[in-house]
């Protein structure tokens, strides 16, 4: 039995932890959780998960800087592997156990959703490999082949990577295996798992046994993809870095146009320095998929931490222009940016 | 996404010697077809259970109702079956349960074709049945189907049968020669993806086991201090590298050396490997690192490697609240500290690279961590790394340090990792390695 915890209470301590870079008080709450019987899965859904969702949030809300932000994450992966190593000492996934490989899609730094998932998935008796944070392709081929799992899990946080993902997926299929896709980068609806050629697609961790079991135990190569953009997909994700400073040229040109110009406070312009090539990438993430949400949701996104940081009111539109006029000569790049443009901002 | 089987090819087993000519081109350009489908599908499963499981799950619907594959493995035989369900069932027994005279076994020492007719209500513990599958689990969805034939193939490479593929199916339907001639042709095909698998498990083995040597170890928790590690090799295909990392000793006194192998893959993970060897063993009589790095330089001057080395040594033991470390470097990157006010520091500490002069000497300097104060050290991959714009650079470490100031060493690292991998994109890049050593309170 385990003692009744008001975990709202619980996730404020932690998160206090987490923001002055405590690893060791952060160790001792989950530990002491632990001896009062919250089991691993239980603390993953109620004290790291939502702590990580403050984290997220907070940085967003520019409370906390990025620095910041990636230390709390750091101290949470470590203290997640740390239970990880205490389970494993008092349980060892019987010979037999179904093996699966859980892994970050390439160049993706989001770790703790990865390892959230592998950590359920040992709780509920598999033999799992995690691979960790960016694993690159051959890497987890190689993985694949040595180990022969019944299937692979593979994590995308960011919907810039989505190219990547698919990459990932033909390797996998390749091998014969089946391949589950989850994290932040795919819809709920599973139109873009669906589209990349994913065997299945998990939405949280905690369904994804029953998703495990239903899977076949061998799947052909994954059919190419025909859809308009596939090509230019790898096209502006291959020239982000470039294409992203095309964009923040274009954009500084037209702000100073702006009577507000770029503004007293310069910060900003750091932040979308970095966010960048992301924004680019997830116009390349939404031609792989066929979905051009994915782009009005990252420009959605990228206004809301732009204003934050007192990024002039007419930022989002100067982004949507500087991202078209960046884009120009990829046809269907460019259809999409002016999808995601409201009426009055398209061009005639 | 629910599973999906191809719908049955009509007419690919079907006997087609009654039929025109029309009909029976068609036939034969479906079964190449078929063929075409099944060797891209195999092309890459390069691990056995994985390409089994394909292999059955081509077979079983688009062709026959029911299969079962038999493969070899020192003295026990696995099975592995298929119904039309897309039930799969295994089984493994030693070599010595099967019956010499059956089907089965006279499949495998001869490398024949074998047919065994099934009679009428058969049950499950029939001779026949019995004599081409051998496991009791296996037989029960197999009689459930009520075969007529059972036809059992050879699975032979390298001069060797190494297996079978027996299959059967649904009530009243057995074989004639023309559809065995194919099922031989498509056994065949099999046959030597899945020995190339199997010659690839042997090799991975070897592989796995030298290798294991050679990769970072997992490092040892000890009292009052924390470690951080990143590493990341040049050559993802081979997984080895150039750079090393290596931490041993007790609670009390302990060594921590990193250290980068001039070159990259396999070659240099060899000599990583006689270097870690090197220290562990000087260690035990003296863990002075300048004596450390002196002995490791004779080491690698006697061998016959003409490559150079750099390394750092530490030397770490608790004094009071804190740590006491003594750094010796050979030709490597000075380390960084992070200090309690979250000031950054380099400690300035130079050598000549191992390997490289007989009469090197190496001398050691001094370093006091106060608790959550950080000394991080790291190859030259690291400023390095090929950026859109330009390298990572010592300025870029220095700056992420100061922005993540004191806090947990696991974030230390973590935030430079993070860091550089979006710096370096899919770019080729150096082996990079990274330990971190923190005081941390006894607990």
């Amino acid at each position: 039995m385990s003692v009744d915890v008001v975990w709202s209470h619980e996730v404020d301590g932690y998160l206090d932890a987490l923001g002055r870079g405590d690893r060791g008080s952060a160790l001792d709450q989950v530990r002491s959780l632990r001896a009062d019987g919250h089991d691993v899965p239980d603390l993953i859904r109620h004290l790291l998960g939502p702590a990580q969702l403050r984290v997220g949030e907070l940085w967003v809300s520019d409370t906390w800087s990025v620095a910041r932000e990636h230390a709390a994450t750091a101290i949470s992966e470590s203290v997640l592997t740390a239970l990880a190593v205490e389970r494993e000492r008092e349980v060892r996934p019987s010979a037999d156990a179904p093996r699966v490989v859980v892994s970050c899609v390439e160049q993706e730094w989001h770790a703790l959703p990865a390892l959230m998932l592998a950590e359920h998935l040992r709780g509920e008796g598999y033999a799992v490999s995690y691979l960790g944070a960016n694993s690159s392709a051959q890497g987890l081929v190689r993985h694949v082949h040595e180990l022969g799992p019944s299937a692979v899990l593979l994590s995308c946080s960011l919907s810039a990577f989505l190219p990547l993902a698919r990459r990932q997926v033909e390797a996998v299929r390749e091998t014969g295996t089946p391949v589950v896709v989850g994290g932040s980068a795919f819809d709920a609806d599973g139109h873009r798992a669906r589209v990349i050629g994913a065997s299945a697609f998990a939405t949280t961790a905690f369904g994804t046994r029953a998703l495990l079991e239903s899977l076949p135990s061998a799947v052909p190569p994954a059919p190419p993809l025909t859809h308009p953009g596939a090509d230019e997909a790898y096209t502006v994700f291959g020239d982000r870095e470039t294409l992203a400073d095309d964009v923040a040229r274009i954009l500084v040109r037209s702000l100073a146009d702006d009577p507000a110009g770029v503004g007293d406070d310069e910060a900003w312009l750091q932040v979308l320095d970095d966010q960048l090539p992301h924004l680019v990438g997830s116009v390349a993430g939404a031609l792989i998929t066929d979905d051009p949400t994915i782009v009005s949701d990252a420009l959605d996104w990228a206004e809301i931490v732009l204003r934050h940081r007192n990024a002039p009111a007419a930022t989002g539109r100067a982004l949507r222009q500087a991202l078209l006029e960046a884009l120009h000569d990829l046809p269907v790049a460019t259809r999409l940016m002016i999808g995601s443009m409201g009426q009055t901002d398209r061009p005639a | 996404m629910s599973r999906t089987t191809d719908p049955r090819t009509p007419g690919l087993l079907e006997p087609a010697a009654e039929r025109g000519a029309q009909e029976r081109l068609q036939q034969a350009s479906d079964r190449a077809a078929y063929l075409a489908r099944v060797s891209r599908g195999l092309s890459g499963a390069m691990h056995t259970d994985r390409a089994v499981d394909l292999v059955l799950e081509m077979l079983v619907g688009p062709l026959v109702d029911w299969a079962q594959l038999t493969i070899l493995d020192r003295r026990e035989h696995l099975f592995r079956s298929r119904s039309l369900d897309g039930a799969d069932d295994s089984a493994r027994l030693p070599a010595d349960e099967i019956p010499p005279g059956s089907s089965l076994a006279r499949v495998l020492s001869t490398g024949v074709t074998d047919l065994v007719m099934v009679p009428d209500g058969a049950d499950t513990d029939s001779p026949s049945l019995v004599s081409a599958v051998p496991s009791a689990d296996l037989r029960e969805r197999l009689t459930s189907i009520r075969p007529m034939d059972l036809l059992t193939i050879a699975l032979s490479a390298r001069g060797t049968t190494y297996g079978a593929l027996t299959i059967a199916q649904r009530g009243g339907h057995g074989f004639d020669a023309e559809t065995v001639a194919f099922l031989e042709d498509f056994a065949h095909w099999v046959a030597v993806t899945l020995d190339t698998t199997r010659a690839l498990a042997e090799s991975r083995r070897v592989t796995a086991v030298l290798s294991r040597e050679l990769t970072p170890p997992q490092l040892p928790v000890l009292t009052g201090v924390e470690f951080a590690t990143y590493y990341r090799v040049a050559f993802e295909q081979e997984a080895l590298g150039g750079d090393f990392y290596d931490v041993h000793g007790t609670d009390e006194d302990w060594t921590v050396v990193v250290g980068d192998v001039c070159g990259k893959g396999v070659e240099a993970a060899v000599l990583t490997g006689k270097v870690r060897q090197a220290v562990r063993t000087v260690c035990l009589v003296d863990r002075d690192p300048a004596r450390v790095l002196d002995l490791a330089n004779r080491v690698l001057l006697t061998g016959s490697d003409e490559t150079f080395v750099t390394a750092i040594c530490a030397r770490g033991r608790r004094v009071g609240d804190g740590l006491h470390l003594e750094i010796a470097a050979a030709g490597h990157p000075e380390p960084l500290v992070v200090r309690a006010d979250g000031s950054v520091e380099e400690v300035a500490v130079g050598g000549t690279v191992l390997g490289l002069l007989e009469e090197s000497r190496y001398s050691s300097v001094g370093l006091d961590l106060g608790i959550g104060e950080t000394c991080l050290f790291y190859t030259d991959g690291v400023p390095e790394a090929p950026g859109h714009r330009s390298r990572f650079g010592d300025d870029r470490m220095r700056e992420l340090l100061e922005a993540t100031g004191a806090c947990a060493v696991q974030a230390q690292v973590e935030g430079i990792a993070m860091a550089l991998s979006a710096h370096l994109s899919d770019r080729a890049h150096d082996d990079i390695a990274i330990l971190a050593v923190q005081a941390s309170e006894v607990r």
